[in-house]
């Protein structure tokens, strides 16, 4: 009862929703990079929000079911393809016994989010040329493909540059000129960018004083000004602390926004205020539980409906 | 020590989600003690929404939810209000369990190939920086960064070096210096402290770390240049 992975993607995991309490020991909470979209995934299947699900960034893996289920492929648009057929983002799918799943060609964004009916087993796991077991065993038996008619709103995941950050204890050391640019001059994404961190290209920027800072911690989100200018956003599987300047930090309800940003990707930072980004996170967090109640009504309808059949 | 840092501290907001309490300015074990004492009092009495805590030399993380911290009347405030009266409560200093650990060190060479960067910077000869690094027994001040990365000081203020412009790989047992500050680093892991030597010490088993956070550590040096 398991999916087995024909082919091996570059950077898959089965991802989980970070590990807490743990980080005095240096141990890092790790977890999804787009909670957004990893948490609608789960919605649309009928999963508690935090169900451990695949992340997938391209080129991605092979996947062949060995049992039919329903899946939900939330995020990036990697032209996903079962059985020579395309299948949609953002709506759950019953995938046939033997299905067998690629992703041919990205489009947009840069990790897309497999959630399935039951989550599984193995968290924080890179995928390798194995079997991953489900968590529990699927009811259905289809021999067929079929798309639910029904799909969440994501408008949310805007793929639009701004990103909107609070300031850093030591933004104050950016001098005038820094500071500007760092609000308002559109950045680059560069290729020095993984699940630990996301660098960006800009002009090189000034500081008014050298001074060492003490290490202290650091959190998703963070952008630490490294020696030579240029900053870096510590991503999920960010470090606990450092040593680093951190000038500003990006608010919760951006972040998945930014995760799904690929190299070359422009982002242009915006100063808000803690009410702000609580606000933002709050309507966001509102925005999943009504794609998440509306997802199980739909899901039971059709149940009862087609309960012969499947 | 400067009697204000028993009392005084500063609150600072670490993006949305979480608080940093800094209870001085410096690296000294009082100011340590401080973190650590808070640290264990806030883990034994937890405060709703709080998720995660980072002690570092001279701070005290909290991390939050935010989805329960943004329900309270007034958001973050209310945590902070909260915070707050633990932080009247008195400081019951927790005694250190302490352990010391002597580590053995080959410095120089292709695993410590920043010390003669150090030396000719500085102007301090070889096997001076080797004593100078290998004087003091240091105090655990914290574990992070990477699973296990010890956090020592204070270092002789004569070896005072910036960390390097870009962060550069690291092999298991590296040991480095940054500031006031020297570390191992216990894994592989990318990072920007210069390297001066190498142990084979075991820093880890199963995963979890050997040196705990008031521990000391003592370099024991196994060669001259």
């Amino acid at each position: 009862m398991s999916l087995i992975i024909h082919k091996v993607g570059i950077l898959d995991t089965i991802q989980h929703f970070g590990v807490k309490g743990l980080q005095s020991k240096g141990i890092r909470p790790g977890g999804v990079m787009d909670q957004f979209s990893a948490s609608i995934a789960n919605a649309l299947v009928g999963n508690k929000l935090n169900e451990d699900l695949l992340e997938i960034h391209f080129p991605a893996c092979e996947i062949i079911f060995k049992k039919s289920c329903i899946i939900a492929l939330v995020g990036a648009h990697f032209s996903a393809k079962l059985n020579e057929k395309y299948l949609p983002l953002n709506r759950p799918i019953l995938i046939p016994t033997n299905g067998k799943l690629q992703f041919v060609a990205p489009k947009y964004g840069r990790i897309v989010y497999l959630a399935i009916q039951g989550g599984l087993i193995g968290q924080g796991r890179l995928i390798k040329n194995s079997e991953i077991a489900f968590k529990k065993k699927p009811k259905l038996n289809s021999s067929s493909l079929h798309i639910f008619p029904w799909s969440a709103d994501v408008d949310w995941q805007k793929y639009s540059p701004e990103i909107h950050v609070i300031q850093g204890r030591e933004w104050e050391r950016l001098n005038e000129e820094s500071q500007r640019q760092f609000c308002c001059k559109p950045f680059k994404l560069s290729h020095h960018a993984d699940r630990m961190g996301y660098r960006l290209q800009h002009d090189t920027f000034h500081t008014r004083t050298k001074e060492e800072i003490i290490s202290s911690a650091v959190n998703f989100g963070t952008i630490q000004l490294l020696p030579n200018g240029q900053t870096i956003v510590l991503m999920a599987d960010h470090q606990t602390t450092g040593g680093y300047p951190r000038i500003a930090h990006v608010i919760s309800a951006d972040l998945p926004k930014l995760a799904q940003k690929s190299p070359g990707d422009e982002v242009v930072f915006h100063l808000t205020d803690q009410e702000t980004a609580e606000k933002e996170w709050v309507a966001q967090q509102k925005h999943i539980r009504q794609i998440q109640n509306i997802s199980q009504l739909k899901l039971d309808e059709f149940f009862q409906k087609n309960s012969n059949q499947l | 020590m400067n009697a204000e840092n028993l009392k005084g501290y500063e609150i600072y907001a670490l993006g949305d989600s979480a608080i940093t309490i800094e209870f001085g300015k410096y690296i000294n074990p009082e100011t340590n003690d401080l973190v650590i004492s808070r640290f264990k009092q806030f883990q034994e009495t937890p405060i709703k929404g709080v998720l995660d805590l980072i002690p570092s030399y001279h701070s005290l993380t909290i991390c939050y939810d935010l989805n329960v911290v943004a329900k309270q009347k007034s958001g973050l405030h209310s945590l902070i209000d909260q915070v707050k009266l633990y932080l009247e409560e008195p400081i019951k200093l927790h005694a250190n369990s302490s352990q010391l650990h002597e580590i053995p060190v080959v410095y120089g060479g292709k695993n410590g190939s920043d010390l003669l960067r150090v030396s000719q910077e500085k102007g301090i000869d070889l096997n001076e920086i080797i004593r100078l690094h290998a004087e003091p027994t240091y105090r655990v001040y914290m574990l992070g960064f990477i699973p296990g990365f010890a956090y020592l000081g204070e270092l002789n203020s004569k070896l005072t070096m910036p960390r390097k412009s870009a962060p550069q790989p690291m092999i298991p047992g590296s040991i480095g210096i940054a500031g006031l500050q020297t570390g191992i680093y216990p894994s592989f892991s990318p990072g920007g402290w210069n390297i001066i030597g190498h142990t084979d010490y075991p820093l880890l088993t199963n995963g979890i770390p050997i040196l705990q956070a008031g521990d000391r550590v003592k370099f024991i040096p196994l060669n001259q240049l």
